[in-house]
């Protein structure tokens, strides 16, 4: 057991820090927020870490990467999303897609879409949810018949984070046999979002600008080429990049940056006559937010342990996952109850404390136990899979 | 970075699972409960002839020179076979003695503590007093050889087994010290607690005790560090205990979940019963990672200090005592009546956890060092 990052470990967390530090516009708060510089910084952002190769740092090297360690890549989604996410949509790209593509992908469609992601270039989003398909995804409607040499599509998707970013490409699940078992008929499309009958539509949403959209497919053609893996298998595909998806996201990261500012916070302010980190009360929240930031960010470790290891942290992603979620929503929770009425003002106005953080925390975190798969459908999976329970008829 | 146990680590709990799963089920352990001592010799010697009770002290004291994560190892797998040994108990009690003793001290008790040849306890805690590490009103009045102590501790843990006591008193000019008190000392009183927990915990009271310089651990007035110390070391090793107490009624809950049948189907089938298994293993783990932290960072500080290694037990002490009692109160509910008979095995985990919640300092102590850790 070794509970330490390596001393390269921390001289790359080090200058990842002080290239954020350098590169981070004074309005930059998060990708969420509705700013129009806000998306093509990310792109701009994404380039300049795929110039110091920094984007795509564990990939193989064959398909542009740098085959450093997952610690790295750990650190990497660490400073990121403290940092507000400046890579925008395109983490996604680096943690599943790009992955999904190398394992699946024909030569082809890795030489079409693998360097360019690298490169930091381009902005996928992801079509699974439907409105009748949600934590039961598998029976998805959208249709995808064969004709020719492309599939027509037709249907709805929801929920797509970033598809009005615009997103350049989307990764479809559409049903391409629905005479067989619900699971067996679906396949993963590679999708251009330019493709004509495509259309997207924004949901406005609590939790900020790009967080939600619909998009409908009228009569679609997506050629066959644009397949990822085999017709019908694309059930296997998203179990595959579910797993890893579950440890993409350091959210005690950017928790344990909520608390450090609250922690200032109330040694800097005074209530009543009295410092408010002298409160009891106070004392007990934030130590309880330091607790489950740690057990979040260990369990998360333990996961990356496994893949480390060259396995597949199945059961262990799922707990991780459900620690991340929770203490996400639990710093936002903690710090609107330090500032209280003053925790309701947006940045922009004058009273506001700490530029507004706390209710961007706790309004951007309303999505995390749902988005993904519910905090139920990871408690099911962990059920089943990893305590042996029998499944519900 | 890596979170995973080495061969040599699973090896150990691999093979503590299987002596105990083999040797002493818990009928067993409900035998233990009954002999006046309230844990069995037998066991005890077989632990000291595998080298347990000395396995995380060095080989100059007699010990094997692995580290308190092995022990922590080993007490996770005791945890889980409600097992009641003084092997955690008698280890802290040893560290004083380890770090700071006399030579005096030394020579007469590290070679037969880590042997298992002989018990110690650590005897701090007194009525009226926050927790263990409050310092103590037990007082000791100069005389020409050095002091008297008189005074009571309460909730000593195998106060009445040990044989050698590391006491916690206010020494006259010195101020607080910790001193070591042979049990069988005149003066010595010692008193089985009537408790509902498993663990013999004895009320311990001194009168006219003699002890001279030579039986006080380090400088006298200057024994706060070294009982922080060892009470931190117990502290993790109790939290890893714990965690195997939590595993186990885990097991049983899912296995009760499996099998139990109501509506013509296992009710595990309800979310309402599974999530609750779930919502368990969602915190044990947590309290596991956070004790192996926790015994990796004190294990590697020795007997320095280190702000890293006290809020790391910190954590797991504030995390586990948090959870315990939803996890405990999970693994009754999901069991229904027959959770709570003596007949069913539940009760000997969930007495043991609430024995582990209530000593050491609660969860609100424990939160208290985290505050502090983080700049508060």
């Amino acid at each position: 057991m070794d509970f330490e990052f390596s001393p390269e470990d921390e001289a790359f967390r080090a200058e990842l820090r002080a290239f954020l530090d350098e590169e981070l516009p004074s309005w930059w708060k998060t990708v969420f927020v509705d700013d129009a510089r806000a998306m093509p910084f990310t792109r701009e952002l994404c380039q300049k870490l795929a110039a110091r190769g920094w984007l795509t740092l564990s990939w193989p090297k064959e398909h542009g990467g740098a085959d450093r360690s997952v610690w790295q890549q750990a650190v990497v989604r660490e400073e990121m999303w403290a940092a507000g996410e400046p890579r925008g949509p395109q983490y996604m790209n680096l943690n599943y897609i790009g992955p999904l593509i190398m394992r699946f992908g024909t030569p082809e469609q890795q030489a079409r879409h693998l360097p360019r992601m690298a490169a930091g270039d381009v902005i996928w989003c992801q079509g699974f949810s439907e409105p009748e398909a949600g934590s039961d995804l598998a029976s998805l409607k959208t249709r995808a018949v064969r004709d020719g040499d492309h599939y027509v599509v037709n249907g709805q998707k929801i929920w797509n984070s970033y598809a009005d970013a615009p997103a350049d490409h989307c990764l479809l699940l559409a049903r391409t046999n629905a005479e067989v078992k619900k699971q067996q008929g679906i396949s993963m499309f590679l999708v251009d979002m330019r493709t004509p009958g495509i259309t997207v539509r924004p949901i406005p949403s609590m939790a900020g600008k790009s967080e939600f959209s619909e998009i409908f497919f009228d009569d679609a053609e997506i050629p066959v080429g644009d397949r990822l893996g085999d017709e019908d298998q694309g059930w296997t595909l998203v179990g595959e990049g579910l797993a890893f998806e579950r440890i993409g996201i350091a959210r005690y990261a950017r928790a344990n940056r909520v608390l450090e500012h609250l922690v200032a916070y109330a040694r800097d302010t005074v209530v009543d006559g009295r410092p408010l980190a002298e409160v009891p009360a106070v004392r007990a929240r934030l130590a309880t937010l330091a607790m489950r930031i740690e057990a979040a960010k260990l369990l998360n470790y333990g996961a990356i342990s496994i893949q480390a290891a060259g396995e597949v942290p199945a059961i262990e992603a799922s707990i991780a996952r459900i620690h991340n979620t929770q203490v996400e929503q639990l710093a936002g929770q903690i710090g609107l109850e330090l500032l209280g009425a003053r925790g309701l003002l947006l940045d922009d106005d004058p009273w506001a404390l700490l530029d507004g953080e706390m209710q961007r925390q706790w309004l951007e975190s309303i999505p995390v136990t749902v988005a993904a798969g519910t905090t139920e459908v990871q408690k099911n999976i962990i059920a089943q899979r990893g305590l042996g329970l029998p499944r519900s008829a | 970075m890596d979170l995973t146990l080495d061969d040599d680590q699973r090896l150990l709990a691999e093979s503590a699972r299987q002596l105990f799963e083999r040797a002493y089920p818990t009928t067993e352990a409900r035998k233990a409960e009954e002999l006046p001592a309230r844990f069995s010799a037998d066991l005890w010697t077989q632990a000291g002839e595998l080298g347990w009770p000395g396995i995380a002290l060095p080989e100059h004291a007699g010990g094997a020179g692995y580290g308190l994560l092995e022990l922590a190892i080993l007490a996770e797998e005791l945890g889980r076979a409600a097992v009641t040994l003084p092997l955690v108990t008698s280890y802290a009690a040893a560290l004083p003695l380890l770090w700071a003793g006399s030579d005096a001290t030394g020579a007469r008790w590290l070679t037969p503590l880590a042997a298992g040849d002989a018990i110690g306890a650590l005897a701090v805690l007194e009525p009226g007093a926050a927790d263990e590490r409050s310092a103590p009103a037990l007082g000791g009045d100069a005389t020409a050889a050095g002091w008297t102590l008189s005074g009571t501790k309460l909730a000593v843990r195998f106060g009445a087994a040990a044989d050698v006591l590391v006491v916690s008193a206010d020494l006259a000019g010195e101020g607080p010290s910790l001193v070591v008190v042979p049990a069988d000392a005149a003066g010595v009183e010692r008193r089985a607690h009537a408790s509902f927990t498993p663990e013999p915990l004895a009320a311990v009271t001194l009168t006219d005790v003699a002890v001279t310089r030579a039986d006080v651990v380090g400088e006298p007035g200057a024994a706060q560090a070294a009982l922080e110390r060892a009470l931190a070391h117990l502290a993790v090793l109790d939290t890893a205990y714990a965690v195997g107490l939590c595993d186990a009624a885990l097991a049983l809950a899912v296995d009760h979940a499996t099998n139990r049948e109501q509506f013509g189907r296992p009710i595990g089938v309800n979310q309402a019963v599974s999530h609750q298994c779930v919502d368990m293993r969602v915190d044990i783990d947590a309290m596991r990672v956070l004790a192996h932290q926790a015994a990796w960072c004190l294990g590697r500080a020795g007997a320095g200090d280190s702000a890293t290694a006290t809020r790391a037990v910190a954590l797991a002490n504030a995390y586990a005592r948090d959870a315990i009692p939803s996890v405990f109160a999970r693994a009754h509910q999901v069991h229904g009546a027959i959770g709570f008979t003596m007949e069913y095995d539940l009760q000997l985990f969930s007495r043991r956890a609430k024995s582990y919640e209530l000593t050491g300092g609660g969860a609100a102590s424990h939160l208290e060092q985290v505050a502090r850790s983080i700049g508060l």
